[in-house]
């Protein structure tokens, strides 16, 4: 049984207990930022993904806090909250570069390291075992771990060692002290008083739990494992298994890492940036040898300025790509964007995240054979083009506002390469041939003449104006303290000439507003 | 049904294999894709007006109608009919008017549909600030139909736009044919309005006959249905319905608003 103290295996040897550590940077994204700009522990800064009035705040430094701004904020909200307050952005492949680094680091403490997650979660599992004649005991070896962190300048360093991944995971979470050994075979003792959200179930199930009076780990571990299976499926036997400190999950060893990068300095000072493609063709040629094969996800080149300032380019095809004009255009786009204040003295190339090359196989007979590859390349160059918003699959939001309903996903777009667009799966359920709105976002300002309070007529975008033959509503939606607040009146409005409106009045600002058309 | 030449040459070289080979034949004809010239629209009666019983795989397509024509509503249906046949879609949205919710009650699976809104990497990222691109939008359907993976391409040109240059159309035209893409430029000129030229294979126009308003006490929607005629107004390709032929049609009620 996994996480149960010594067994013999069944040539009769002593089989080493299952022992996963696990260290955990809290706060990594603003960590991250400190590490690389000390300057920031003196000012109040928040992390967000773009610059944009829509963009929202996703990690925030202590000083932000106590300001008053929160994770969730719009920019906007953010500077309002906080006039003081400086807002940042993550540099491409900024997380992953940090991500690689530990990664090292962690691997001068054990061989065999797993990070947790993306690049931007801080969460890294190590295989301690066998190493007690290298580091000593198990709280010398989470020692090592804190120090190997801590060199790579992450200052607040989380460190624990548990009989399963589960446990450890949760000691770096709500462990007192920073670094925690579980003893062995007492990982269910551990989690039984920790709170019921750190087991991956969904929110539903965690809720339909806590109506039950159930609280903590201890209180789910308690119920029968049959019942759970019964109530709440596979992923409910799942975590039920890890709150009773039982895990199959294995230890996934990292392959060692390269450093795919190539420097170039230039003996003479470069202000046209059309020079600087031969050489970045040069870089990208040697990489790609050195790469053998292996397909490019983000690349990013830097450029020294002669003023001592680095401006970066970043090239992130949506899928593996070897290919040198693909590659070299890309970053020629971002490179036309990009400001120099000085001169380039020195060029870099470095290849931050790359994969074996996907190759897909073809079908005989087939209509036509599809190029996944070159359709991911095709996205790739729109977004390069347009911006990776541009791009999504639409989604679904529960909102009162309709504009909101709508959300776009553009990471989709990049993330399921092995799944594009049409490659298998059937389309909805619906075929039934329904009235469609065409919704104007953002809504079109209308001027309304009403007769004896009801709307007679109204124009907007600088038509005529158009007279109501037949009108239905108000139907009222408003919102409260959750969102910005609104407050319309919509009408269904036919006009004169054919037209099916949908009109709303803001009853805060008193302006009418054509919000779609029934087409 | 139409069969492409590709399509018969390669019937006839499995013919002589099974002939040559007797027996289980260990190769996936793929019937569909054989014979298929055509994208089937999901509604009987219109592919019955359409030549070869749907819409013309290769085919630059013109979808037009005044507003509230009941053109949108019938561009959501053919992109849920394609996706049920496991086609790949892309819509091009240069307006923003894409409402999520209407599609999905057109059963379009949201999750396999390609969205693509291209505003200049230039023009300010507040969406007050936003003007539809429609020559954006030709950009974006000429590097799609470049990648030849999409089986169907929309391009929602919405209200008043600037047509694009005549070589720009004859261009997506050509690479529709040989991506077999349907291509479907949705604009919004009534029937007697000029079609987009000659690049254009077959134009259809949408027309609104009716519409019913059944406003209840207790319910927030009016808007009972519409009832449309489409109608084909051009097409190379021969008789089905053929030119003047037209289709009537009735829409449910609007479920979402």
């Amino acid at each position: 049984m996994p996480g149960n103290s010594n067994t013999s295996g069944t040539n009769g040897s002593v089989v080493p207990p299952a022992r996963t550590a696990c260290a955990f940077i809290p706060r990594f994204p603003v960590a991250l930022q400190i590490r690389d700009d000390p300057s920031l522990e003196q000012v109040p800064f928040a992390v967000a993904p773009g610059q944009a009035r829509r963009d929202r705040v996703t990690a925030l430094s202590n000083r932000a806090r106590a300001a008053g701004v929160k994770i969730g904020m719009t920019t906007v909200q953010a500077l309002s909250a906080c006039s003081e307050l400086r807002l940042l952005s993550p540099r491409p492949g900024q997380a992953e570069r940090a991500a690689l680094e530990l990664l090292e680091a962690l691997q001068t403490v054990s061989p065999a390291v797993e990070p947790a997650g993306d690049a931007g979660s801080g969460l890294f599992y190590l295989d301690p075992r066998g190493l007690s004649r290298v580091h000593g005991d198990e709280p010398r070896l989470l020692s090592r771990v804190v120090d190997a962190l801590k060199e790579v300048g992450f200052r607040q360093v989380r460190a624990a060692v548990a009989g399963t991944r589960f446990a450890a995971f949760a000691a770096v979470i709500c462990g007192e002290r920073n670094l925690t050994v579980v003893p062995d075979g007492e990982q269910r003792e551990f989690l039984a008083p920790l709170p019921l959200e750190l087991l991956p179930l969904s929110a539903s199930d965690r809720e339909r739990l806590h109506a039950l009076g159930l609280k903590t780990i201890g209180d789910f571990a308690a119920l029968p494992a049959p019942s759970v299976e019964v109530r709440y499926g596979a992923a409910g036997i799942h975590a039920h298994r890890l709150a009773r400190g039982l895990s199959s999950d294995l230890l996934t060893r990292m392959p060692e890492t390269e450093l795919f990068e190539e420097t170039f300095e230039l003996e003479l000072r470069v202000a046209d940036r059309l020079l600087l493609m031969p050489i970045l063709e040069t870089l990208l040629g040697r990489l790609l040898l050195r790469l053998d094969g292996r397909g490019i996800l983000l690349m990013v080149a830097e450029f020294l300025l002669d003023d001592d300032q680095v401006v970066e380019a970043a090239a992130e095809p949506a899928a593996p790509c070897t290919d040198p004009r693909t590659l070299l255009t890309l970053l020629a786009l971002e490179i036309d964007r990009l400001r120099f204040s000085a001169p380039v003295v020195e060029t870099s190339l470095r290849v931050v995240s790359a994969t074996p090359k996907t190759r897909e196989q073809g079908r005989l007979f087939a209509r036509r054979q599809r190029d996944a590859d070159r359709m991911r390349r095709t996205l790739a160059r729109l977004q390069a083009l347009f911006g990776k918003q541009a791009l999504s699959h639409p989604g679904l939001r529960a909102s009162h506002r309709p504009e909101a309903r709508t959300v776009e996903d553009p990471a989709a777009c990049v993330a399921s390469p092995s799944a594009p667009y049409g490659s298998g799966n059937s389309g909805g359920s619906g075929g039934e041939l329904v009235t469609s709105l065409r919704l104007f976002d953002p809504p079109r300002a209308a001027r309304v003449r009403l007769e004896s309070g009801r709307i007679h007529s109204f124009s907007f975008s600088g038509q005529e104006s158009l007279r109501v033959r037949l009108r239905f509503g108000p139907r009222r939606i408003s919102s409260g303290w959750w969102e910005r607040p609104f407050d319309r009146d919509y009408f269904q409005i036919a006009t004169a000439d054919q037209g099916l409106y949908w009109l709303f009045r803001d009853r805060i600002a008193n302006r009418w507003y054509v919000h779609g058309l029934f087409d | 049904m139409p069969v492409s030449p590709i399509a018969r040459d390669l019937e006839t070289a499995l013919r002589r294999l099974e002939e040559r080979y007797p027996g289980p034949f260990p190769v996936d004809r793929a019937p569909r894709a054989l014979e298929e010239a055509s994208l089937p629209t999901g509604i009987d009666r219109l592919d019955a007006l359409l030549p070869g019983g749907g819409l013309p795989r290769g085919a630059l397509i013109e979808l037009s109608g005044a507003p509230s024509s009941g053109k949108t509503s019938l561009t959501l249906a053919l992109i849920a009919a394609a996706q049920r046949r496991a086609e790949s879609v892309a819509y091009v949205d240069p307006e923003r008017s894409f409402f999520a919710p209407s599609a999905q009650a057109a059963g379009i699976d949201l999750e396999q549909l390609l969205l693509v809104r291209p505003t200049p990497r230039s023009a300010p990222r507040s969406s007050r600030a936003r003007r539809p691109d429609t020559l954006a939008g030709f950009r974006v359907i000429d590097h799609l139909l470049r990648s030849k993976w999409f089986s169907l391409l929309v391009l929602d040109l919405g209200g008043p736009f600037r047509p694009p240059p005549l070589d720009r159309l004859f261009r997506i035209s050509r690479l529709a044919r040989v991506g077999e893409t349907v291509t479907l430029l949705l604009t919004e000129t009534d029937a007697l309005r000029p079609s987009l030229g000659s690049p254009v294979s077959l134009r259809l126009t949408v027309t609104r006959t009716g519409f019913r308003f059944t406003p209840k006490a207790l319910s927030p929607f009016a808007l009972g249905g519409l009832r449309v005629r489409v109608a084909v107004r051009k097409s190379k390709f021969g008789p089905a319905g053929g030119p003047g032929n037209e289709v009537s049609l009735d829409l449910l009620p609007d479920a979402v608003a």
